[in-house]
């Protein structure tokens, strides 16, 4: 998941929405229609051709039926006695070896890293949670596909299948075995990973005494020692009380503590403010068009990566973000912490150092109450700005002088107050996103934040396993493991495909599909017409079209229904310092879920239809 | 045919109870490749029924179908044509599966586990309460004489220990119907007799054990019926005895018996006019004379056995 994706509310994320979004809830009763149909009639015709079909209809038809009962009869000690003999196979067999292979190269890992970098801790977090991901996906389907088929092959099944066992609770235990190993390596590994991250970015500089000198303010200001590849600005009040400023993505808070040698003697502390869990609190995002009109886009400059739309300069153009509910939890000190991520497009290079500059003002939206514009400067980089609670009013004339932004501006039945953005400067152009400007409520516990991107790990060990495993019943061990293999990596890029499926499908619906599918193509090919040339208004193009059609809905109902690991991913969240909110990881909960029952179905049915000892 | 009586169809029924335990209808096995074609007809036909408390053997060389029609019975295989019934339903439901054991023809058991971890694993299957689970995993560890390595890894164990640890298994439950796939290979002669013995005890205890081998000395000392299958058909069934029966011949054994005795005997035997006949000592199968070794040098270690 990528921080400008918007995080749907739970409830959000499980009903249809208006347009292309169908909602979870229907996504998985859809996909179990589509399986249970494929599922039948492919057990159908596998019958049909070995048994006839009159046979095979009784087959199939058994077998579903008598799968219900299975499953509510399964007996969760023989389950527990399969997971415990995959625990210990996998155990006897050597699966811990993955966590010493993990322990070994983070042993040498401070040599390849460099902790004096500009951005320390995003490659370090980057490191700590795609090292271990790996590793253990790895490990996840090897464990998986190699024991079903194994198994087999020395036929200790044999023993299981004549002792009261349903094909369920082999399945099930198996999975829960290697789930079991899977998730005492992964707790190791990011343990091991939390302490390293912690200890490899621990450092403290000194105060350079012959730098301090007292600025205007009667604030002592000057500069640390260079540690870690970095020095630090620092700035110590009269009473001996300071911090540094920002660099390497923290802070240093600095004490005095009596004197040493006549001089005074300053501690700098540990770093502080690396690791964070910011929570956003995001708004709509809407705009206004040079000519002042409310449009749900802003301009478009040509960008390949749609996220940003733009806000053109010294036009009534506008961005419009509204935010919902606003109340005293948004603000800190009487502040209203808002932190801005604003892309720039120029169209003449001006001065390249100082960025764009912008204005942004507060308005109520149901009495168009308005704060008077503050100027900021935008230059691609994050930038806290922390709003006093009363603002100067832009409409003098009205009255009021000043305008509190919890009693005026959000002073309306839903709570809601627009942040309006506009660009200052005649031919440049600011980009927004939905999420590039939103609010700061809060500072989350990093650590939290750092097991649920683990989870998000486990959720897709969770995945590789079943997967794994359902191979394994059908398949023989070095199959399963390239048919795992590739499912896996399908699942990681499984955001890209879908969206190219998505955007065909969806395009053929209302543009039409340009230059057809597979078979209009091959018409195409044949009959030496390139897709500029429109086909012939006839019968037989028709029913081409509709074929591909057909094609391309087999495609796009397949591609959504296959995993996208992309989802389970939640890492850039963590490495840009924002809280992983409990949506994301309820809705990942809950896909996973989906696709555990739907999978222990399948090898259910495959356990169940094969025959173990041909 | 031999001097061997046929009795195919008029087996004396002499059985402990007359309740069908294992069934099998015009059961027919086909082994296809992935394309569906024919490969292999293992098994043509087979009408079968074996009863309650009774040995049943089945034999034949290798490939004649006799593990087939197991695994048929079993589950393990799914029938081309025909049916195979256990206690009167199909063999693959949990409720047949709770009254059988089996023992596989090479043990299959999970190498990394010890003796004691492979029967708890195996008595968890069963649903067995853990304080009963617990008393008949000692039970069997004592049965099978394995109590000395019962911490070991089965990896370790040479196969006679597998085939011990495996028969176990194939009692943990306590089961009414044990399936025995060659259940002597692999064991040395005390172990082939002693296999024999504990094949005999379950029949005492009422229960149905079938036996497949293709040695036929293991079966004829234990086995009621045997069923002779060969190319997948079944060739001869009906009782040992009576299948062994020579009936045109007579054989007088007698203890002691003196040589002016012996001369009275040849005699008789020529005023009747019998031309083929011998009077000597019989002499002993190879199997007792190396069990009365073994007893003896048991007793008394040290001695060279007959050295008396």
């Amino acid at each position: 998941m990528r921080i400008e994706d918007n995080v749907l509310t739970l409830l959000e994320w499980l009903l249809p929405q208006a347009g292309e979004y169908w909602g979870g809830l229907l996504v998985f009763a859809s996909a179990l229609v589509v399986l249970i149909f494929f599922g039948l009639l492919g057990g159908y015709i596998l019958s049909t051709i070995r048994n006839g079909p009159f046979e095979a209809f009784y087959n199939v038809f058994g077998t579903a039926v008598q799968s219900v009962p299975e499953f509510l009869s399964i007996s969760p000690r023989r389950v527990w006695a399969m997971t415990w003999l995959a625990f210990q196979e996998s155990i006897r067999k050597k699966a811990l070896v993955a966590f010493g292979l993990f322990v070994l190269i983070m042993l040498f890992a401070g040599w390849f890293i460099e902790p004096s970098a500009d951005e320390p801790v995003r490659i370090y977090l980057s490191f700590l949670f795609n090292f271990p991901r790996w590793l253990v996906l790895l490990l996840a389907v090897l464990l998986s596909v190699f024991s079903l088929p194994e198994d087999i092959k020395r036929k200790t099944i044999y023993t299981i299948y004549t002792k009261p066992v349903l094909p369920s609770e082999i399945f099930l235990g198996r999975l829960f075995g290697f789930l079991g190993v899977g998730t005492l390596v992964l707790v190791a590994m990011g343990v091991v990973s939390y302490v390293f991250l912690s200890q490899a970015l621990n450092h403290s500089h000194d105060v350079v005494l012959d730098s301090l000198r007292e600025d205007e303010d009667g604030y002592l200001v000057g500069e640390t020692s260079f540690n870690a590849g970095h020095r630090h600005e620092i700035r110590i009040d009269p009473d001996g009380i300071g911090q540094t400023n920002r660099e390497n993505q923290h802070i240093h808070v600095i004490e005095q503590r009596g004197e040493r040698d006549g001089e005074p003697n300053y501690v700098v502390h540990n770093p502080t403010e690396m690791f964070q869990a910011r929570v956003r609190q995001t708004g709509r995002l809407r705009f206004l068009d040079r000519t002042g009109n409310l449009t749900s886009k802003g301009i478009d400059v040509g960008h390949e990566w749609q996220y940003y739309s733009h806000v053109e300069g010294q036009t009534l153009s506008a961005a419009i973000f509204e935010f919902e509910g606003v109340d005293e939890s948004f603000f800190t000190d009487g502040m209203l912490p808002v932190e801005f991520n604003i892309n720039v497009f120029r169209t003449f290079m001006g001065d390249i150092e100082s960025g764009i500059r912008g204005d942004f003002y507060f308005v109520n939206p149901d009495t168009e109450q308005r704060t008077a514009p503050i100027p900021f400067t935008a230059s691609e980089e994050a930038d806290l700005k922390l709003v006093p609670r009363q603002q100067p009013s832009y409409d003098a004339e009205s009255g009021e002088v000043m305008l509190d932004l919890l009693d005026d501006i959000a002073n309306n039945p839903r709570r809601r107050m627009e942040l309006r953005i506009t660009c200052a400067e005649r031919g440049q152009y600011l980009g927004v996103g939905s999420n590039s400007v939103y609010i700061l409520k809060a500072n989350r516990s990093f650590t939290m934040n750092f097991i649920k991107c683990y989870l998000g790990i486990w959720f897709q060990v969770v995945m590789v396993i079943t997967f794994g495993l359902v191979f394994s019943t059908f398949l023989n061990g070095p199959v399963a493991l390239l048919a795992s293999a590739i499912a896996m990596l399908y699942g990681i890029f499984a955001r890209d495909v879908r969206g190219l499926a998505n955007s065909l499908w969806y395009g053929a619906q209302q543009t039409g599909w340009y230059g057809g599918g597979p078979l209009e193509a091959m018409v195409r090919l044949f009959s030496q017409k390139n897709i500029m040339i429109d086909l012939p208004d006839s019968a037989w193009v028709f029913v081409v079209q509709k074929i591909d059609n057909v094609f391309l809905f087999v495609i796009w109902v397949v591609v959504n229904m296959l995993p996208d690991y992309s989802m389970l991913d939640a890492h850039l969240f963590l490495v840009e310092g924002y809280d992983i909110p409990a949506a994301v990881v309820l809705q990942q909960f809950l896909t996973v879920l989906g696709f555990f029952f739907a999978l222990v179905a399948v090898g259910y049915f495959f356990l169940k239809s094969k025959e173990i000892a041909a | 045919m031999s001097a061997t009586q046929s009795t195919t169809a008029t087996a004396e029924p002499v059985r402990p109870d007359n309740e069908v335990v294992i069934e099998t209808r015009n059961l027919t096995k086909i082994y296809r490749d992935f394309w569906g074609r024919q490969k292999v007809r293992a098994l043509k036909a087979l009408d079968l029924e074996v009863r309650r408390g009774e040995i049943f053997g089945l034999l034949g060389p290798n490939g004649s179908g006799k593990s087939t029609t197991m695994k048929l019975l079993l589950g393990l295989l799914f029938p081309t044509s025909g049916q195979a019934l256990v206690f009167g339903e199909d063999p693959s439901k949990v409720s047949v599966k709770e009254r059988i054991g089996f023992l596989p023809e090479e043990s299959y058991l999970y190498r990394f586990l010890n003796a004691r971890e492979t029967l708890e694993f195996y008595g968890q299957l069963f649903d067995m309460p853990a304080d009963v689970r617990a008393r008949r995993v000692n039970e069997l560890i004592d049965l099978v004489g394995l109590k000395w390595a019962e911490r070991r890894q089965l990896k370790e164990y040479s196969k006679g220990m597998t085939r011990r640890i495996g028969l176990a298994q194939a009692l943990i439950n306590d089961p009414e119907l044990i399936f025995l796939d060659e259940p002597t290979t692999g064991l040395d002669p005390l172990g082939i007799r002693e296999m024999k013995d504990l094949i005999l005890r379950l029949k005492e205890q009422g229960k149905t054990v079938v036996v497949t081998s293709h040695q036929l000395a293991d079966l004829e000392d234990v086995a009621d019926r045997i069923a002779i299958l060969h190319q997948g058909e079944l060739k001869e069934l009906g009782r040992v005895d009576a299948l062994l029966k020579v009936s045109d011949e007579t054989e007088i054994r007698a203890k002691g018996l003196s040589e002016p005795a012996k001369e009275e005997i040849r005699a008789i035997l020529e005023r009747e006019g019998i031309q083929n006949f011998s009077i000597e000592n019989p002499t002993t199968t190879l199997e007792e004379l190396f069990l009365s070794i073994v007893r003896e040098s048991e007793e008394r270690p040290g001695r060279r056995a007959g050295s008396e």
